[in-house]
């Protein structure tokens, strides 16, 4: 297994580095891009003017030497002029650039006409490069001082905020990104700067600015097409050197659509699992474990509100449609302190604020599911954003064998995303957004699952002043689930439900304090409100004693602090204390609960940089379960009297290179231990229980790993591929001998898979043809199996194996898919793009669950469940107009 | 960015099966063994303790024979050791006159515990030999618990069958937790009163031999221990069971077709004792639906101490309460209608020399006349009646299950203290 990872790393590394050797190509790219090449290439300065108007596209073949000589002349041929003044070329469109003011320049009554069209061209917002804006008044300059810039980054396509942006300054090593409203502000001294901005997908823009006082600068950006040949740095990349945040990864939507899935459905949950150090326990299961972490100990965030089901359909799909969604991010080790709550890791989607330029949509018809999405503006400031879902997939169910449990089954779900973004002035945003979704299921006639998902958020996002923003939101979350079943005799049909439900209120600021410094801070409320479980007669006929448990209400509050501090160009630092507050509305006392979290940098060389990082986390509400995969039964308790509130921490390190080619290859390694995760006594009765915490016995966990990953984000091959080692084990805290699980040893966690493989690449033959590829390999799920027959009391019973003591067989799964893009004119009407691929495509029959069925008299006997038992071919035609 | 204003026009093509279901083997290795270990120590009586050994889950076991010996210590340092060791416990089988005595293979550990001092703690300990020895935990022994009551109501199901529903009340002064156990025996005969005996020897029917006997072959006598069932009152006010299922026979059912009796057994217990049973009961169901619980084991009370292997089983300890209740049959029981069809196609057959599994001619009465059919494992009962006496050379054939009771269960043998049938006080 080793040989095989070093012999594909090698291959990867190889063809990278070949990629660089050849001619250089440059195949329908704007004026601006080609002068980038120009630089790149040459490594002179060169500035253009007038691009933003030209609709042209131009293409070249050349060897390095002569290239820049042929690009020029293209450049002539689109009508550009090109200038030198001091070795620096200017090309400007439509006119000649003057490299010296006229003699009368300084004679008031004689302004050549020249000079008043560099003063309008200087007042307009930033929508291209290569330009020199002047920030503030020239009478206020005084050098040697320090003002704050800032600004947003908006796609020109939409004018929709661009997320995760880097911002840089060349001068003073100076940076930072754009947050999810495309919004930064930098630390800058006066005089004269350059600010590159640069960040997938969109197309690098290098400003020439001169600071006199604080300002703001908008920046538009246009998406970037890439030459295929240029393997270059990726904003990301340099990121990532010079942030101190370890396990941070971003998902991009765009990027998310290349990755092979069943069905062709765009899922942001599967783009996660294919991430290192996330798993699940099988697939088409709800929930991920994230570095040996439980499910529940994931707080995933929408819209700063909290999913706490993110599956539609066993697993199949994720809950959030991908045509609502701008972006995402997963935090696994450096958690900021803002986020608290869950001790694992935080994946935080964000919806998109919808077109604000005009009105379109998509329109998706298909034999799973149908989806409708319309964006546009209400005005000149206000959008909005409404997305919906449903699926009839009832058929698929029926394509299940007999023998299994799901033969007769039916499934059916759909969601709702409404939002609505409402800018009153420049400094205020209203963001109003909406979530709604139900699932529905039933494996037989006799009983139907069903939860709901809801998520309602108003924020109020202010800039107090240049160097601070402030953030109000206010929410309501609920997930509820019912069992509605009806037996044979009605007698005995009943409804059961519970629910979760909290009410938020966060307030957030961020402060720049100075070049080094930047700082958060804030105040999150929470009013949990949860309904364990009641139970209903299911219909007249029934003769069920209506029950249900006393709600339970509980405050959790948390204070937190957080500095963000560039040291030097080699140190950086993060750190963060978050204090919180929980107390439960039974005789528990109030428990106030800080929290650590520090990280820091070193950066060896500029693109080598080791990362260490600590962080201490708590949880104090638990899902209950004690089914391997979440389940519609599944409830949530919150920490009491008896049952304590969840703590852990974890420590990581790794070291980052970037190669010159833009291969970004990690090394980080953690360790994680929590103590107070709950588990089940054997027998434990979960559902309608009063005396649950009876049941319910804590445990510890301990986790490490290693996780290997390569990645490539730009040139023709791109994507990533990664290997991590993991081990996750749990051991019992307390209980007399007879709960003692495994006899009080440690033992695996449901989620312990040892060996994890995983590739999500993507290869550009050409603009039009591209092949993608998804694997992933990891070893089978521990299980406990039953291991012999006995008689006891007259009664045959079987005998069980240690907990967790066995593996279902290794699971491994090869998608492919070939995306073809046929036309790339940019004044055709409509553009098509198919994907025909293949999931699953060795056919491998990966257990999903194994289950053993004993007939009266017979032995037990044992299946493995396969989800997808072989391969599924499917077809995708997007158009886009 | 450009929008997707059209999309997904997904044609998905499914092959014959999305997903399936194969055999799995968890390939446990072969040295997977439990030891087996139950019985109570009871106060007031003899305690019997069992061993056994589980058997893997391809059908085989180790099984050699146990050869153990026990004692009983209490805390006080008397000991009492087993009175009885061995490697089976015989009794009487059916058709003794063919088959051997057969050991029961679970060895069966007895104690004299009449007299064991209800205040004081116990410690069983077992030496298996090569299979190792055994400790359990002390013992604390219960005061048993009073019955209320015993009683059986005649009920009628949703489907219209008739059953006797029994129940029983109970209450402890030491105990939320009750243990039921019940022992059933009853009397029966075989569905036709003849003088025939079956002999598994030749598999024939012939005359019975009379020797020895004192009951006519078609009534036959048998009993049967049942599961243990733990009862929890603990989410009542009262240590108190009211009106507890036991068992539910039906109007079909054979058992009360001429005399019934249920001894019930009522014992308090630890919590620990209840909560042993009751998740065997809850993981005894395995299914591998999605949502349903993972299962594991529970240790009981006793350890392994020495040797290889798990040991399973959980030591009861107290005194029981008992109680006795007979059922007479005066026309609640209904013979099977399945089995009445079968008397009612019983069949005039000649007979032949040769044994009853060929082609056979036979006489159906309506319409009157003789077919020829296949004998179908059925044996002579007795000889045609007809209008003017028996017909020559004709008999009335039929299961041999009616011709000889313990083709039903049970045996000729009656225990002393076996009621009879016609007693009136019954």
């Amino acid at each position: 297994m080793r040989k095989l990872v070093l012999t594909i790393t090698a291959l990867l590394a190889a063809s990278f580095c070949a990629i660089a050797q050849n001619d250089i190509s440059v195949r329908m790219v704007s004026a601006d891009s080609l002068v980038k090449v120009i630089r790149a290439v040459s490594g002179n300065r060169i500035h253009i003017a007038g691009a933003e108007k030209d609709d042209s596209f131009y293409s070249l073949d050349a060897k390095p030497d002569v290239f820049v000589e042929k690009a020029l002349a293209k450049l002539r041929e689109g009508g550009y002029t090109v200038s030198e003044y001091n070795g620096i070329l200017f090309v400007a469109k439509g006119r000649s650039m003057t490299p010296a003011l006229p003699a009368t320049w300084f004679v008031a009554e004689n302004v050549p006409a020249a000079s008043t069209d560099l003063a309008k061209e200087q007042t307009q917002a930033a929508v291209y490069q290569n330009k020199t804006y002047e920030i503030g008044q020239e009478r206020n300059f005084r050098p040697g001082r320090k003002a704050t810039i800032h600004g947003y980054v908006k796609d020109a396509s939409n004018g929709e905020p661009v997320v995760g942006i880097s911002v840089y300054d060349g001068n003073t090593n100076t940076y930072t990104m754009t947050d999810a409203y495309g919004y930064w502000k930098l630390y800058l001294p006066t005089g004269r700067n350059t600010l590159n901005f640069s960040g997938y997908p969109m197309d690098d823009v290098n400003l020439d600015i001169i600071v006199y006082e604080e300002g703001g600068l908008d920046i538009t950006m246009k998406e970037k097409i890439t030459t295929l040949k240029a393997a270059t740095v990726s904003a990301e990349s340099v990121a990532n050197h010079r942030t101190a945040r370890l396990g941070l990864e971003k998902i991009h939507i765009d990027r998310i659509n290349k990755i092979p899935s069943a069905f062709g459905e765009a899922d942001i949950l599967k783009a996660v699992l294919a991430l290192p150090g996330v798993q699940s326990v099988g697939e088409a299961s709800s929930g991920f474990n994230v570095r040996g972490g439980s499910v529940d100990q994931n707080l995933i965030l929408f819209n700063d509100g909290t999913v706490y089901n993110p599956n539609h359909l066993f697993g199949l799909f994720s809950a959030f449609n991908s045509d609502v969604v701008s972006h995402a991010e997963i935090y696994k080790s450096s958690i900021p302190a803002e986020f608290g709550g869950r001790i694992s890791s935080v994946l935080d989607i964000h919806a998109r604020e919808g077109n604000k330029k005009k009105v379109q949509g998509s329109l998706g018809l298909g034999l799973l599911t149908s989806r409708l999405e319309l964006d546009g503006p209400l005005g000149e400031n206000t959008s909005f954003v409404f997305g919906g879902r449903t699926t009839y997939s009832n058929w698929i169910m029926n394509l299940i064998p007999n023998e299994s449990h799901y033969h007769d089954g039916k499934t059916h779900f759909m969601d709702f995303n409404a939002g609505i973004s409402h800018r009153f002035d420049d400094k205020n945003t209203l963001y109003v957004n909406g979530y709604w979704s139900r699932d529905k299921f039933s494996f037989s006639n006799d009983t139907t699952f069903s939860y709901n998902n809801l998520n309602v958020s108003a924020k109020l996002r202010s800039l107090l002043s240049v160097k601070t923003t402030m953030e109000v939101v206010a929410g309501y979350d609920s997930y509820n689930s019912k069992v509605n079943s009806h037996e044979v005799y009605t007698p005995d049909s009943y409804i059961y439900k519970n629910r979760i439900s909290q009410e938020f209120l966060k307030l957030k600021f961020k402060h720049l304090y100075n070049e080094a410094h930047t700082m958060s801070f804030g105040i999150n409320t929470l009013l949990y409100n949860l309904q364990p479980g009641s139970i209903a007669p299911g219909d007249e006929a029934s003769l069920v004693e209506a029950r249900k448990l006393d709600n339970v209400n509980a405050f959790e509050g948390a204070a937190y602090f957080g500095d963000s501090w560039t040291v030097n160009e080699q140190w950086a630092l993060e750190g963060g204390v978050r204090v919180g507050l929980y107390k439960s509305m039974d005789d528990a006392p109030l428990r106030i609960m800080p929290e650590l979290r520090l990280s820091a940098k070193y950066s060896i060389m500029s693109d080598l940089s080791a990362k260490l990082g600590i962080n201490t986390m708590r949880q104090n509400i638990h899902m209950i379960s004690n089914t391997s995969t979440i389940s519609p039964m599944d409830a949530w308790t919150l920490a009491n009297e008896n049952i304590k509130p969840q703590d852990g921490y974890q420590a990581a390190g790794g070291l980052y290179w970037t190669s010159p080619q833009g291969v970004d290859i990690s090394l980080e390694g953690y360790y994680k231990q929590s103590r107070n995760s709950l588990d089940y006594r054997s027998g434990a009765q979960l559902i309608m229980n009063p005396e649950l915490d009876g049941d319910l016995i804590r445990t510890r966990s301990r986790s490490f790993g290693a996780e290997l990953m390569i990645k490539k984000s730009s040139g023709k091959l791109n994507g990533w591929a990664s290997y991590t080692y993991s081990r996750a084990f749990m051991q019992q805290m307390d209980g007399n001998t007879l709960d003692l699980i495994n006899g009080g040893r440690w033992y695996k966690a449901p989620h312990d898979k040892p060996h994890n493989f995983k590739l999500a690449g993507n290869y550009k033959f050409t603009h039009r043809y591209s092949l993608s590829a998804n694997v992933d390999y990891s070893t089978g799920r521990p299980i406990t199996v039953p291991v012999a027959l006995f008689s006891l009391g007259g009664q045959r019973y079987l005998a069980f194996s240690d907990r967790n003591a066995y593996r279902i067989p290794d699971y491994l799964r090869i998608d492919l898919a070939l995306n073809i893009e046929p036309s790339h004119y940019l004044k055709n009407l409509v553009d098509f793009s198919i994907t025909i691929g293949v999931y699953n495509v060795t056919g491998r029959k990966n257990a999903y669950s194994v289950f053993y069925t004993m007939n009266e008299g017979d032995l037990p006997k044992g299946y493995k469940v396969s989800v997808f038992a072989s391969q599924i071919p499917y077809l995708t035609i997007n158009m886009k107009f | 960015m450009k929008r997707l204003i059209f999309k997904y026009l997904s044609i998905v093509c499914c092959l014959a099966a999305v997903s399936c279901t194969y055999e799995y083997d968890a390939d446990i290795p072969s040295d997977t063994s439990f030891f087996v270990i139950d019985g109570t120590i009871n106060t007031g009586a003899k305690s019997r303790i069992t061993l056994s050994k589980a058997m893997r889950l391809d059908g085989t076991t180790d099984y050699t024979g146990i050869q153990a010996t026990g004692r009983l210590e209490c805390e006080d340092g008397t000991v009492i050791n087993n009175s009885y060791t061995g490697t089976g416990y015989p009794y009487n089988p059916p058709f003794d006159n063919y088959y051997p005595p057969v050991y029961n293979l679970s060895p069966v550990l007895e104690f004299d515990t009449v007299n064991i001092d209800p205040a004081k703690k116990y410690k069983l300990y077992i030496d298996a030999g090569e299979d190792g020895t055994f400790e359990s935990d002390w013992l604390t022994l219960y005061d048993s618990p009073v019955i209320d009551d015993l009683h059986y109501t005649e009920e009628t199901g949703a489907d219209g069958i008739k059953y006797l529903d029994f129940r029983v009340s109970a209450h402890s002064d030491y105990s939320p937790y009750f243990v039921v156990s019940y022992t059933e025996a009853w009397e029966h005969t075989s569905l036709t009163s003849t003088l025939l005996e079956y002999f598994p020897q030749t598999n024939t029917v012939d005359e019975a031999s009379w020797s020895g006997r004192e009951h006519p072959y078609y009534r036959c006598w048998q009993e049967s221990d049942t599961p243990i069932v733990v009862i929890s009152s603990a989410a009542h006010t009262e240590n108190r069971i009211t009106d507890a299922y036991i068992n539910k026979l039906d109007m079909y059912n054979l058992k009360i077709s001429v005399l019934y009796r249920i001894i019930v057994n009522v014992t308090s217990s630890s919590k620990d004792y209840y909560e042993y049973w009751d998740n065997l009961r809850k993981v005894s169901y395995v299914d591998g639906d999605l949502f349903t619980p993972i299962p594991s084991n529970m240790e009981g009370n006793i350890h392994r101490t020495s040797g290889k292997g798990n040991v399973i089983g959980y030591i009861g300890a107290g005194a029981a309460a008992v109680d006795t209740l007979y059922y007479k049959n005066k026309g609640f029981y209904r013979f099977p209608q399945s089995l009445s069809q079968k008397l009612h196609d019983l069949m005039y057959f000649k007979r032949d020399d040769e044994y009853p599994d060929d082609l056979h001619q036979y006489y159906c009465p309506s319409p009157g006349e003789w077919r020829q059919a296949y004998a179908l494992g059925n044996v002579p009962i007795r000889e045609a009646m007809g209008k003017e006496g028996f017909i020559p050379n004709t008999f009335v054939w039929g299961r041999k299950e009616c011709v000889d009771c313990r083709l039903l269960g049970g045996n000729y043998y009656f225990p002393d203290d076996w009621p009879d049938r016609n007693d009136k006080n019954l």
